[in-house]
Formats: structure tokens, C-alpha cells, sequence
């Protein structure tokens, strides 16, 4: 791949282009090519799908606040609960870390904007359908996908017509971030600014690399799958139909050859955004930088061979078993050296307890835990007994919640000084920061217990024993999921500059090349790149 | 009157920019054709039903690139 790091354009479209008499109103934001343009609407985007996510949380921890079926019938929570993670993962998580990527890299790496500015106003304009379709499965006859958000046959073979709308929105969303990954990976290779060679490029940055090659990888097995699914259902093919000949277990080979470095893809610019957060406010630089990424590389390389590690109770050879139980707990050792480094960032640092690195320290100290039960996962005889239980539901919530939305909290509080021009209210901050925290665990952590108990996951009802934890277990879900009102509370006085005016560089110790813009950043960045020593 | 009309575009620059699009096109054409094989190469796969198939078509892709890389590469030194 060439890389030509001079004299910086914007293919197809020259960024002095929309310099005078850009469109106003609501056809700034339809017709915007613009990277921060796009970077707000995609962080807005997941923030609501966030809270579409959310009521479905709120829908499925309300019917189990006590044993018994009271508020939705078991059909309409199963689809719930699939909806939530495929909202979750898809439409918050996913779209966030785009955000992200579009308002930071190009004011990171020194480019004027992202390389394919018209394909980046696509990438996030396919989402908004996507979302539609998603949602409008509720109302088709059979009601919305209700299989789980795996979409393992015969149930999705079997299923209504939301199962085809759920395909159809997979499609999308995938064939938006295959453009998104295209257009994050030309922009980091071809526009950095001269002399940023690619290890002197930020971690953030090249966390994006690699989860947008990971994206290109395995985004289109995920879609080819589907594809097959859609055939099956009503072309009378019989990939996955086990009654026309096919095998229901290659779906799962194939979903989770996408799926387990779909987990990576949610959890690398997390991993990004806390490195550039904890050496701000330890003011030390990140400790081994060039251990950081290749740790990184070695989390995406190893999370290929991995995938079967989900599947365990499928009948899969003992060797094959052995494999996968070995190559998962080798994870842990690029994961290993990327905590260390982070501990060895803040080591003898000149630390302050900003809201952003409060929510970097929840982060490290969360993520952690839900690395550990994941280590606990991998072994084999342990994983048989804890298989579809609560233990990974608590699990994987500890990596995606505490992981992936802590990160992006204490990244919205870090870079929303530059977004907006305006100091969030730190007082805020750190409620919204104390609240997440405390019932996050009241949510989460008697999960473990409900799963060590043997409570299988996805069920509306449930026996007299798990009555106590999930009663605790609801209450912090609440509790959890009205804190982010605070959140969204700091976020709008940021926005309408009701606050202190930031300046430039609010972070003593943030050294990247956004810091050397004023706040708010100009709609035009870098259209001169800086020359990076 | 020495020198050139600041009002023109500078060819130097003109060419730089036309260089860095090409570029980022083929960047973009190479990520493209790997998704595409993935994509197509999977369902192929299945629908021939032949593990064989798969791993060729990947085998054949991932092959094509290195050509077409190590081309570039060598083109790029004469």
C-alpha cells in the first residue's frame, strides 16, 4: 500500500471544497462530508440506540425482578433479550467507537479529513435504515427475531419475518462498517501528517488500524453467513437446515469466526481511548509503547483461532477442544502485558482524579474482572457447567459495559472540552462516574453468583432460589441505566456552552496533535499538515 | 516578470494530490477485494460443499495479493 504522506487531500471531494456556504440546518448534517460533522452524529446515534438498548434492559430486568411472569409474555422477553444485544453491539457500541475514530484520528494523525469524505457521510447514513428495520420487526406478523442475537438455526430458519428484517439490518450495518474500516484504514496509511511514521502514531490510532482490518476480516463471513440463512428460509437451500441435509453447527463455526473478534472490535478502541487517558492525567508518557502494539496486533492475530472456545458443549473433538481452550487462555497474555503497561503508566505518576481517568481506573479495574471470568470460561470442564448460565452474562457485561462504555464515557469527558469549547461540569462528571460504578456492580456482580447457581440465561421466569440476587441484581439495573441521565445532562450543557470556555489544552499531561488546536476545534483542521518531529 | 501566477495551481502540488488520491483508491480497492473474497469465497465454499474450494479460493486470493504486491514493490525500486 502506498503511502503518501504529503500535501493532504480528500479523495473526490478537496476539503477547501465546503470552505464558504456550507448547507445550514438540517442539510448540514444530510449532505455533511465533514469528519467532526460525522463524528457527532454517530456519537449522538449510539447514545440513542444506548437508550433503546437500555429500555429493553430495563423490559427484561423488570421481569425478573421476581419470579413468576408479570409484565411481558416469555415470547415477546426473548425477543427482547436478542434485540438488546444486537441494539447494544451494533447500534451503541459499534457506532461509538466510529464516533470516535472520525472526530479524532484525522485531528490526531494531522489530516485535513478522512481520506473517502463522501463514503463517510454513507457509512453513517446506513445505520439510521438499519436501525428502522431492526425496530419496524417488531410490528411484522411473528413478531422480532427471537433466537437470541446469535442467530443459531433452526431457530432463525424457523422463525417470522423479523428474522429477515434482522438479516437485512446486519447486512447494512455490516456493509457500513466495512466502509467505515476502509475508509479509518486509508486515512491512518495515506494522510498522516509528515514525519508521524506509523510507531509514532498515538495508541487510539492504532487501535483503529487493527480493529478495522479485524472489521474487513471477518464482517463479510458474518454477512456471507446470513446470506446462507436468508437462502434457507426461502430458497429453499440447506446450509444450516438440518432437515434438508445441513449442519446447524457450521452456523456457529461461522458466527463465532465472526463473532469472537467482534468482541475485540468492542473492546480495541476502548483500549485506545485509555491509553491516551491515563498518561494525560498520570502526566508520564504511556509506558512501552511498542509493547502496547504489538500486544494489540497479538490480541487481533489470536482472536482467529479462538472462536470454537464458545461452542464447547457441541461435540467437538478433544483435540479441537484442547486447542481452543489453550489458544483462549494464550489471550491473556497480550491482554496481560497492555494491563501491566497501563499499571506502569500510572506508576509514580503525577496523578489528579479527573472524571476521565476515574472512569479509566473503573475501566482497568472492571475490564480486569471480566478478563479474569473470561480465563475462568476458557477452561473446558468449568465453561460445560457454566454454558448459557448467568456467570456469562455477568461475564461478558464486566468486558462490554465496564470495558467498552466506560472507556467511551472517560472518553467523551476527556475529548468534549475540544469537541464543544466548553469544560464539562466536573462535579457532574464524577456523580455520573460514582453512580455508573457502584450500580454497575449491584447489577452485574450477583450475576455470578445466579450463574454459579445454575440460573440458565434467557428465561422470563425462573425457580424460588435465584429470587435474592435478581431482585439486587434489577434494582442496579435501574439505578444503572437512570445514572446515564446524568450523563446526558453534562453532555447538553457542553453543547450549549454552558460552562467554563476550555482551553486548548485543558489536560496537563495530553500530548497528541488535537491539543494543538484551539477549543472548540475549527469546523477545517490541518488543511496545512503540521510537520511531527 | 520573474516567476509564476499565484493564482494558478502549482503542477508540484496537482500531482502530489492526483498521487495521494490513486493511492487512496488502491488502498480502498485492496480492502474492498479482501472483503469480497471473504464474502464470496465462504458461500462458494458451502455451495460446492467442498472444504477444497474454500481454502483455494482463499489460498488463490491471499497468493494474488502477494503477486500483485511484490509487483508493486518492484516497480516502485526501478
Amino acid at each position: 500500500m502506498s503511502s503518501v504522506p504529503h500535501d493532504h487531500v480528500v479523495d473526490g471531494h478537496a476539503h477547501d471544497d465546503h470552505a464558504h456556504g456550507h448547507p445550514t440546518g438540517i442539510m448540514r448534517w444530510v449532505t455533511t462530508t465533514n469528519h467532526k460533522d460525522i463524528g457527532t452524529m454517530y456519537l449522538w446515534f449510539s447514545f440513542i440506540m444506548f437508550i433503546v438498548g437500555g429500555c429493553m434492559a430495563f423490559t427484561i430486568r423488570a421481569e425478573l425482578f421476581k419470579p413468576g411472569l408479570q409484565v411481558v409474555d416469555p415470547e415477546f422477553f426473548n425477543s427482547m433479550t436478542t434485540l438488546h444485544g444486537l441494539i447494544m453491539i451494533f447500534g451503541a457500541i459499534m457506532p461509538a467507537a466510529v464516533g470516535f475514530a472520525n472526530w479524532q484520528i484525522p485531528m490526531m494523525i494531522g489530516a485535513p479529513d478522512m481520506a473517502f469524505a463522501r463514503m463517510n457521510n454513507w457509512s453513517f447514513w446506513l445505520l439510521p435504515p438499519a436501525a428502522i428495520l431492526l425496530m419496524l420487526s417488531f410490528f411484522v406478523p411473528g413478531g422480532a427475531a427471537a433466537g437470541g442475537w446469535t442467530l443459531y438455526p433452526p431457530l432463525s430458519v424457523q422463525a417470522g419475518m423479523g428474522t429477515d428484517l434482522t438479516i437485512f439490518a446486519i447486512h447494512i450495518l455490516g456493509a457500513s462498517s466495512i466502509m467505515g474500516s476502509i475508509n479509518i484504514i486509508t486515512t491512518l496509511l495515506n494522510l498522516r501528517a509528515p514525519g508521524m511514521t506509523l510507531m509514532k502514531m498515538p495508541m487510539f490510532c492504532w487501535t483503529w488500524l487493527i480493529t478495522a482490518y479485524l472489521l474487513i476480516a471477518v464482517m463479510p463471513v458474518l454477512a456471507g453467513a446470513v446470506t446462507m440463512l436468508l437462502t434457507d428460509r426461502h430458497f429453499g437451500t440447506s446450509f444450516f437446515n438440518a432437515a434438508g441435509g445441513g449442519d446447524p453447527v457450521l452456523f456457529q463455526h461461522v458466527f463465532w469466526f465472526f463473532g469472537h473478534p467482534e468482541v475485540y472490535i468492542l473492546i480495541l478502541p476502548a483500549f485506545g481511548i485509555i491509553s491516551q487517558i491515563l498518561p494525560a492525567f498520570s502526566r508520564k508518557p504511556l509506558f512501552g509503547y511498542a509493547s502496547m502494539v504489538y500486544a494489540t496486533s497479538g490480541i487481533a492475530i489470536l482472536s482467529f483461532i479462538v472462536w470454537a472456545h464458545h461452542m464447547f458443549t457441541t461435540g467437538l473433538p478433544t483435540a479441537g477442544i484442547l486447542f481452543f481452550m489453550y489458544a483462549t487462555m494464550l489471550i491473556a497474555v497480550p491482554t496481560g502485558v497492555k494491563v501491566f503497561n497501563w499499571l506502569a503508566t500510572m506508576w509514580k505518576g503525577s496523578i489528579t482524579l479527573e472524571t476521565p481517568m476515574l472512569f479509566a481506573i473503573g475501566f482497568l479495574f472492571l475490564f480486569t474482572l471480566g478478563g479474569f471470568t473470561g480465563l475462568i470460561l476458557a477452561i473446558t470442564p468449568v465453561d460445560v457447567q457454566f454454558q448459557d448460565t448467568y456467570y456469562v452474562v455477568a461475564h461478558f457485561h464486566y468486558v462490554m459495559v465496564a470495558g467498552s462504555l466506560f472507556a467511551f464515557f472517560g472518553g467523551t469527558y476527556f475529548w468534549i472540552p475540544k469537541w464543544t469549547g466548553t469544560m464539562y461540569d466536573e462535579k457532574l462528571g464524577k456523580i455520573h462516574f460514582w453512580l455508573s460504578f457502584i450500580f454497575f456492580n449491584v447489577t452485574f456482580f450477583p450475576m455470578h453468583f445466579l450463574g454459579l447457581a445454575g440460573m440458565p440465561r434467557r428465561i422470563p421466569d425462573y425457580a424460588q432460589q435465584f429470587a435474592d440476587w435478581n431482585m439486587i441484581a434489577s434494582i442496579g439495573a435501574f439505578g444503572f441505566g437512570l445514572s446515564q441521565l446524568i450523563f446526558l445532562y453534562a453532555v447538553l450543557k457542553c453543547v450549549r456552552g454552558d460552562g467554563a470556555k476550555a482551553p486548548a489544552k485543558p489536560w496537563d499531561g495530553a500530548d497528541t496533535l488535537e491539543w494543538t488546536l484551539p477549543s472548540p476545534a475549527p469546523y477545517h483542521t490541518f488543511e496545512t499538515p503540521p510537520v511531527v518531529k | 516578470m520573474t516567476g509564476s501566477d499565484p493564482r494558478l495551481p502549482d503542477p508540484a502540488a496537482a500531482d502530489a494530490k492526483a498521487r495521494l488520491r490513486a493511492a487512496n483508491r488502491r488502498t480502498a480497492a485492496l480492502l474492498f477485494a479482501i472483503g469480497a473474497v471473504f464474502f464470496f469465497g465462504f458461500i462458494a465454499s458451502r455451495v460446492f460443499a467442498d472444504p477444497a474450494t474454500g481454502m483455494t479460493v482463499i489460498g488463490a486470493a491471499v497468493l494474488l495479493f502477494l503477486v500483485v504486491a511484490i509487483g508493486r514493490n518492484l516497480r516502485s525500486r526501478q
